[in-house]
């Protein structure tokens, strides 16, 4: 009966699986095929002469290495600082009771409900007042203050327990120190979490770019890769290349921080 | 424990080496347009041409900047692009318009949205009368047609000629639509893989070409402030367009309102003609392979009409170097370098008096249908011009993709289109 | 603190303290919640009492901007639409996503990390790519599905015409995008669950799904509020995905409340229009968390 159990469960998870990575590979296997067998009909699936042709034109096309650069340091630094932000106020929002603390919480849960889409024209105004207009630090600093990553790190430190705080408290601790020395290295896992999201957030993101950015040196692969897309015709195959070869580095960080959620476990801090 | 040392430590050297490279480019040059950079040899101007869908269509305009930075190499003025994506080139264009940072030159299908910020061309040596449409806004002459597009028709030859079925190449072959419906149905038919008689790009000037065919007109002609849409003759052409639409019509409905790409669809080769714009042929040329296709010319129902469109070439006011943008604008219309950008990127020339050799054929199929159009969708742009500014949208497209959906008939069409018309224009009346 | 403070002595002075740590602790997020957002939503408000193109024309014309939405009978179609978007669409990235991470939170299942990969990578996609994705797969005329359908001699769909199918697409495309995310939430906080009350549980003899329900489930709460709020209210804004996919239609059936937005206001140069339909919708945004949040109060 367990068996049974355990081959259902195997089946239904990779069935899952399956079915949910076969768009991409779809997109993976399109991106092979040239532009008159790509929209030929009846379909092929696996390609007649698989070529990396188009990964060459993206390549040529683009000043790859220039704007994965962009990318890189608006993600890296903007990870960073989001996570220290948001475990800050998350951590404060969680485990101190001040009445001004939940109007706070509202205030930044109402920043969700203004997509940036749709007060471009004020943002833009705000950020070239701030100096921050078309340097790469104009896709940082706005987006530093998120409120999913406050939410994530309030929502995991309401689930430790407040004894944690209070032997530490009765142990002579400030509260810096409780911080930075108990609850920090708690939330790891919690950590990873916000790094991966984060780091997908920034290095997909194109509105902040479209806003910040003027010169073409300075240019993320985003905006790049929107080029593809004209007035009325879409490069197809350079865009399916470009789409797949600009996925890689999100794809090689979550599966490092993929191990740190899977390694780290709170049991193991609390009895610490 | 050492390893996060190490990640903190690299973190902020990156941090730090990338706040001093950020204030050592913020601080440089104000000036957006271009900004005199003090070489060894004197002083160099940049000109900064904003551009987009140029990679796309074949890289004409880089062709033309390399040649002229050749040229004016040791004359101070150097051209450098700035490729956006199309989608993007209105936000980049109004914000920095709002903080006075525009660059030099701007090609773009519109620019009476920015007619305040544009500098006007009447003391540099083009001349309105060289251009094939009307650059002229409130009496100054502010931009250059630098290419134009007209709507055609363009069929899969090879399901054609399998059917036995004739095409028109000539004025007096033109279809009616009626006999265009039965002569697609016919291909339809004879053909296995051919399930699709007609696929309409989702597009106004795709839908208003058609309704001209039946008469429409959008102004008055006699008296320019009169809206003139609802009409007998509109009606009958929506109407036709509608049954198009529906089960048994020849054309495809996920195409009319949208969400696929007429220009996907005709590449599978299941479609027997596509109601184009003349700048598909360059993808057509290298993406289709598995058949023959050739531009023809368009059917009629009582007026042979095209609708022309194309992009503008023009230089903005304000950027401390507008001398240097006429210069480039002046040297860009010289016959020898503007043949070349039209026969790089496969254009109709917005000029007259140039010959460009093409890579693609038959596109003087659309020079026909242009000499060939009636004059009615050029005066209405002549009176669209005049509310410059006053922009009514899509609404024919808006409507029509309505209409598809089952949401309003062809009088809700003519409902629709002449409350956008009335709220956005200033000064008209039915 | 108000139920563990009575086991510590406090002192005026040290709790002052306290305040004034938690402050630090929020004082960046306090500013830039000041400068990105407060400046930004007053420039808009201001914006939204005129008739700005986002050029030079600028004049005050009071509520106008604000009568004219309330009387465009689409402007309610497309509030009913999005509605009914974000209805169907939580709960089923919900249930899904929350499934996902019971079935992978565990380490003993071999080649769970693997899985994990597979389902989080979707949402490495950008949002427009997400469209295009799966317009491969549910085109209508060179789609994969209709082909199979086609293929096993079924009639195609109308994926693109028929309003009901397209809705489906948006559904499933915007489940596929977002499930990985909340997942991976789920996981992280299915880890944090002490394995001794579990293991306590089953020595007692209950079953897995008693398991789930005494114990998984009522740990998870925090992060299940987190997850419905944030997926209601990105349900509400749903915009790029969509627009790739089915570029709102047939007709205006999957417009939602973010392109129409974007289409009536940036696309036709009305700023100030469109600033008055962000604000609507902004307000409407915080009463719905507004009533959330008390009823999840009130259950505690």
């Amino acid at each position: 009966m367990k068996q049974v159990k355990t081959i259902l469960k195997y089946v239904a998870a990779f069935g899952l699986g399956i079915i949910w990575i076969f768009p991409v590979v779809w997109l993976l296997i399109s991106s092979l095929k040239d532009g008159s067998e790509l929209f030929s009909y009846p379909l092929t699936f696996w390609p007649k002469a698989p070529s990396l042709a188009n990964y060459q034109e993206a390549f040529m096309q683009f000043n790859f290495l220039r704007y994965t650069f962009n990318t890189a340091f608006i993600t890296v630094i903007a990870t960073v600082l989001t996570i220290i932000m948001s475990c800050m106020c998350g951590y404060a929002l969680a485990k101190y009771k001040y009445k001004w603390l939940n109007v706070l919480f509202f205030c930044l849960l109402a920043t969700t409900m203004l997509p940036t889409e749709v007060i471009m024209r004020p943002s833009f105004t705000v950020l070239y007042t701030l100096g921050l207009y078309d340097s790469l630090w104009g896709c940082i600093i706005p987006t530093i203050g998120t409120m999913t990553g406050v939410f994530l790190m309030r929502q995991f430190f309401i689930t430790v327990p407040n004894e944690l705080i209070e032997s530490a408290r009765i142990d002579g601790a400030h509260e810096g120190t409780i911080f930075t020395r108990i609850m920090m290295p708690i939330c790891k896992s919690q950590i990873a979490i916000l790094a991966i999201f984060s780091f997908r957030w920034r290095w997909n993101d194109y509105i902040w770019p479209l806003l910040a950015l003027r010169t073409p040196e300075k240019y993320t692969l985003q905006l790049a890769l929107r080029t593809l897309s004209g007035a009325e015709a879409v490069n197809w195959t350079v865009l399916l290349a470009a789409s797949v070869l600009t996925m890689i580095p999100v794809l090689i960080v979550f599966i490092i921080f993929n191990k740190q959620i899977m390694n780290s476990n709170m049991s193991s801090g609390v009895k610490g | 424990m050492k390893k996060r040392w190490l990640a903190t430590a690299a973190c902020v050297a990156l941090a730090a080496t990338s706040i001093l490279a950020g204030c050592n480019s913020g601080s440089g040059n104000s000036n957006s347009g271009g900004g005199a950079s003090s070489g060894g040899s004197g002083k160099t101007v940049e000109l900064e041409i904003l551009i987009s869908d140029d990679t796309l269509e074949g890289g004409a305009m880089a062709a033309v900047v390399a040649k002229f930075n050749e040229e004016f190499k040791d004359k101070g003025i150097q051209a450098k692009m700035n490729e956006i994506a199309y989608a993007d080139m209105q936000t980049q264009i109004q914000n920095r318009a709002a903080v006075n940072q525009l660059p030099a030159i701007v090609k773009l299908s519109n620019f009476d949205n920015y007619v305040d910020y544009v500098l006007p061309l009447d003391d540099s040596n083009l001349k309105q009368e060289d251009f094939l449409r009307d650059g002229t806004r409130n009496g100054k002459f502010m931009a250059t047609s630098v290419n134009n597009t007209a709507v055609g028709m363009i069929i899969n030859k090879t399901a054609f000629d399998n059917a036995g079925v004739s095409y028109p190449l000539k004025e007096e072959d033109r279809w009616t639509w009626e006999e265009f419906e039965a002569a697609v149905k016919e291909v339809v038919e004879k053909n296995d893989n051919v399930n699709t008689g007609l696929v309409i790009d989702h597009s106004q000037q795709r839908i208003n070409t058609i309704l001209y065919s039946f008469g429409m007109q959008i102004f008055d002609p006699a008296d320019n402030t009169r809206l003139a849409f609802r009409s007998d003759d509109t009606k009958r052409g929506l109407e036709f367009i509608l049954n198009m639409y529906k089960d048994g019509g020849i054309s495809k409905a996920s195409v009319g309102v949208g969400t696929e790409n007429a220009q996907d669809v005709f590449k599978t080769g299941t479609v027997a003609a596509h109601f184009a714009g003349n700048w598909v042929m360059n993808d057509y040329a290298e993406n289709i392979k598995d058949f023959e296709w050739c531009p023809v010319l368009m059917p009629y129902e009582t007026e042979v009409a095209t609708c022309l469109g194309g992009n503008w070439l023009y230089a903005m006011d304000g950027t401390g170097v507008e001398k240097e943008a006429i210069q480039f604008l002046e040297w860009f219309y010289q016959p020898e370098n503007y043949t070349l950008y039209c026969s790089t990127g496969n254009y109709l020339p917005g000029t007259l008096g140039i010959n460009p050799e093409y890579t693609v054929e038959g596109l003087d199929i659309f020079n026909m249908e242009i000499n060939a159009s009636i004059t009615q969708p050029q005066d209405d742009t002549a009176v669209s011009n005049l509310h410059s500014g006053e922009d009514w949208g899509n609404a024919v497209r808006d409507a029509m993709d309505r209409a598809i959906a089952g949401e309003m008939d062809a009088d809700g069409i003519m409902d629709y289109v002449i409350k956008e018309q009335l709220s956005a224009l200033s000064g008209v009346h039915e | 603190m108000a139920k563990t403070g009575t086991n510590v002595a406090v002192r005026p002075k040290k709790k002052d303290s306290r305040q004034k740590w938690a402050l630090l602790f929020c004082l960046p997020n306090i500013l830039f919640f000041l400068v990105f957002f407060v400046a930004p939503a007053v420039v808009g408000i201001w914006y939204s009492f005129t008739d700005y193109n986002g050029l030079k024309k600028m004049n005050f014309i009071g509520l106008e901007n604000y009568i004219t939405l309330f009387q465009d009978p689409e402007f309610y179609k497309i509030l009913l639409n999005t509605a009914k978007f974000a209805i169907i669409s939580v709960p089923v990235g919900y249930v899904v996503s929350l499934g996902m991470g019971l079935l992978l939170a565990s380490d003993k299942m071999k080649g769970s990390s693997i899985l994990r990969v597979l389902i989080y990578w979707p949402t490495l996609l950008s949002t427009i790519m997400v469209g295009l994705t799966w317009k491969w797969i549910f085109g209508e005329s060179f789609g994969l599905v209709n082909y199979l359908l086609e293929a096993a001699g079924l009639p195609k769909i109308g994926w693109a015409t028929d309003p009901t199918a397209a809705f489906i697409t948006t559904i499933v495309a915007g489940a596929w995008a977002g499930c990985g995310t909340n997942m991976l939430i789920f996981i992280g906080g299915i880890k944090q669950i002490p394995e001794e009350l579990k293991e306590a549980a089953r020595i007692d003899g209950a079953n897995p799904w008693q398991i789930f329900k005494a114990i998984t489930l009522p740990h998870l709460k925090p992060l299940s509020y987190m997850v419905i709020m944030l997926s209601l209210i990105g349900a509400f804004k749903e915009f790029a995905m969509v627009q790739t996919l089915t570029n709102g239609g047939p007709g205006t059936a999957t417009t939602y409340m973010i392109q129409y937005i974007y289409l009536t206001g940036f696309q036709k140069l009305k700023v100030g229009y469109s600033s008055a339909a962000s604000m609507v919708l902004f307000v409407l945004l915080l009463i719905m968390s507004l009533v959330q949040s008390k009823l999840t109060e009130e259950k505690d």
